[in-house]
């Protein structure tokens, strides 16, 4: 079952390569986060009460994605949608050959299993590549989240879990660069007038 | 005696954030300005008294998440003193006219000097605990704590440049970060123990080689990949120059000289935890190959006209490379050049970042074009410059100048000679660049210049302070390979 959530939670990673609208690749990368929380609810039936909290804090985490990004879309409308520079198709096709590819190159390093493993590595190279092909800031943001929730899958994964302390402080910490990064992001809007990270361009040697 | 050395820990962390909090309902800004320097001083007393006391230890003390030894004091020092420069020098920048000729600050106007010291409080804070975080797990969290604070402060000025300097950094070093927790999780996972004592420095280090051996490799891959995005080592600099020119001058001083020694830390200590289980030669490569790669790829850049602080980042690429090196060779004699590095570059680098505000003050344009002809209108500010990049560059009698013989040594000593022949090479010609852009930035025909580029007496303490710093360091750099402390530092790291 774990492995089916693992390569659920790719296929909501690789949506978020192909939509165009922001709010729903919002809505995907939530609920990779809900289903974490899920999975890690339930393991908590299994464990100690620890384990209930870093679930409840795994669920904020999913409401606080929704609600600062969902948030922020309102705030920083565009007048005209980003063009990205490859059709979706094209981005489909890379992001899938190329986490294959690297899932299969990588050496096994020691996850709970073989299928938490390359369904954790398929996400984070998803994610990647989504910071590369989306031109979005706001599609930025998500591909660090979804290559965070594919890394917080792994430690969901382990028999007996992370320490708590790891959960709740990597939890704490993505709470507040969320907020950071939408603070940026609002800037960046607001002083160039649009989302699009490839206006960013003013700093080269 | 742990307890207080526990004590004093926790005091180092709390103090920079209970001066942030003090300010808060404070208006008036030369208020402010004082009540933050004297929780800065505070802290930075606090800091070398627990140094000073872990040097007298005769070995290594864990307790409660906390490690006390001599890297501690070492890291936790510089990281002090370069915060109580920084803090020291942030008036001038927040009144400079260059930060409110902007049209848009990224904060209310109000409420900007105040948010300043929040951000700077809570980046330092992390920085003064890095030394100090006796677990990987808790490091981890703490390195990736300094990227929220920092990111904000290196967009500050709310121009476009440095929304985008903040923007990259903010993205490339979190997904390094990113790639650095999955390692960790591997690491967690190929352990026996299910506790947070597993990923203790002790704890990993006593991992013996097993059929996980591989496992454990590609762990401290992945760690080492995220740090180095951290740290700027290339190939995963991109954001380090941007980041470092856009910055205010004083936050720009703390990423240089000590955000990214402190993320070093981290990896050095992972290095030193592992390399039985990994391999010493693979754990040591990594390390060698950071360095040589990011000396090779800073080496053509200060070859380029460029301006003051852009000139100064690329100078942290190429010392951050040096240190790896040295690191990655870990002899008793590569110690003691990585140990007068470290501290002579944050010194150096901190003047050179400092003499910003007053350069930019004098030569507006030298915030986006090459300086000029300094010396011609401000000698008091040429000659600080001048100290800097000398230092910088390696020129005897630099501090800087002995760590790099006590290295390049070291490595033909390690029967190294691609190693020493090629990092030699690189170095003389980051050496050449530098002296160039040294000598046109202070001699070379004079850019329009405003004002008189008089410095204020609290910079030219400072200058004096540092310069001084730097002098006694030559002179005692050759008594460091045989002392005690590099042995405490040997034993440690071997």
């Amino acid at each position: 079952m774990i492995g089916a959530i693992g390569w659920t939670m790719v296929v909501l990673a690789v949506g978020v390569v192909v939509v165009r609208r922001r709010s729903t690749a919002i809505g995907l990368v939530t609920l990779q986060a809900l289903m974490l929380a899920a999975l890690e609810l339930f393991n908590a039936s299994n464990r100690s009460s620890e384990y209930l909290l870093s679930g409840l804090a795994l669920l904020a985490k999913a409401v606080f994605i929704a609600v600062v990004l969902g948030w922020s879309v309102l705030r920083t409308r565009q007048d005209r949608p980003i063009l990205e520079d490859s059709a979706s198709p094209v981005r489909l096709l890379i992001a899938v050959l190329g986490a294959l590819s690297i899932v299969a190159l990588l050496p096994l390093g020691g996850l709970s299993s073989t299928a938490v493993e390359r369904a954790t590595i398929a996400c984070v190279v998803v994610g990647i590549f989504i910071l590369v092909l989306r031109k979005a800031t706001l599609f930025q943001v998500l591909g660090l989240l979804v290559a965070e929730n594919g890394v917080a899958f792994a430690a969901t994964a382990i028999r007996g879990g992370m320490p708590i302390v790891i959960d709740l402080g990597v939890i704490f910490d993505i709470f507040v660069l969320l907020a950071v990064a939408t603070a940026l992001h609002e800037g960046i809007f607001h002083q160039f007038g649009t989302g699009d990270a490839s206006v960013l361009r003013d700093l080269r040697d | 005696m742990t307890s207080l050395l526990g004590l004093l820990g926790i005091a180092v962390v709390a103090l920079p954030l209970l001066g942030a909090a003090v300010i808060q309902p404070v208006a008036k800004g030369s208020t402010v300005d004082l009540v933050f320097r004297i929780f800065t001083a505070l802290t930075t007393i606090t800091a070398l008294s627990l140094a000073g006391l872990i040097v007298t230890l005769h070995h290594p003390i864990g307790k409660d998440l906390m490690v006390f030894d001599s890297a501690s004091a070492l890291f936790l020092s510089v990281s002090a003193l370069v915060g109580l420069g920084s803090t020291l020098v942030s008036p001038a920048y927040l009144d400079s006219a260059v930060l409110f000729s902007t049209k848009r600050l990224f904060f209310s106007e109000q409420r900007a000097r105040r948010w300043y010291y929040l951000g700077f409080a809570c980046f330092w804070s992390a920085l003064l605990a890095i030394p100090l975080a006796g677990n990987l797990g808790v490091a981890w969290l703490l390195v990736e704590a300094t990227t929220a604070a920092s990111a904000l402060l290196v967009g500050f000025s709310g121009k476009r440049s440095a929304l985008e300097a903040g923007w990259k950094y903010l993205v490339l070093t979190t997904l390094g970060l990113t790639v650095a927790l999955l390692g960790v999780v591997m690491l967690y996972s190929t352990t026996r123990g299910r506790s947070l004592s597993v990923l203790d420095w002790g704890a990993l280090s006593a991992l013996t080689s097993h059929a996980h051996s591989s496992a454990l490799l590609v762990a401290f891959l992945l760690i080492m990949a995220g740090l180095a995005a951290k740290v700027g080592w290339a190939p995963v600099h991109n954001w380090l120059p941007d980041a470092h020119s856009e910055a205010p001058p004083p936050v720009s001083a703390l990423l240089s000289a000590a955000l990214l020694p402190s993320v070093m830390l981290v990896g050095w200590r992972v290095k030193s935890a592992l390399y039985r289980s990994v391999g010493a030669h693979d754990v040591s490569a990594v390390f060698i190959g950071f360095g040589v790669v990011s000396l090779a790829v800073a080496v053509p850049f200060l070859w380029r006209p460029m301006p003051w602080k852009r000139l100064l980042a690329y100078s942290s690429l190429e010392h951050m490379g040096v240190l790896a090196i040295g690191i990655g060779i870990g002899t008793p004699l590569a110690l003691a050049g990585v140990v007068v590095h470290l501290i002579a570059h944050a010194l150096a680098k901190s003047l050179g970042f400092y003499s910003a505000t007053p350069l930019f003050r004098t030569q507006p344009r030298a915030a986006r074009l090459p300086a000029r002809g300094v010396a011609l209108s401000s000698p008091g500010l040429a000659a600080v410059m001048g100290i800097s990049l000398g230092t910088l560059s390696g020129l005897p009698p630099s501090p800087l100048f002995f760590s790099e013989v006590f290295i390049l040594a070291a490595a033909f000593l390690a029967g190294d000679l691609w190693l020493g022949g090629l990092a030699t090479v690189l170095l003389a010609l980051g050496f050449l660049g530098i002296l160039h852009a040294l000598i046109e930035g202070l001699m070379g025909s004079r850019r329009q210049a405003k004002g008189d580029g008089h410095l204020g007496a609290g910079f030219a303490t400072l200058a004096t302070c540092a310069t001084t710093l730097l002098m006694a360091l030559a002179g005692s750099a050759f008594m460091l390979p045989s002392s005690a402390f590099i042995h405490s530092l040997f034993l440690w790291a071997a």
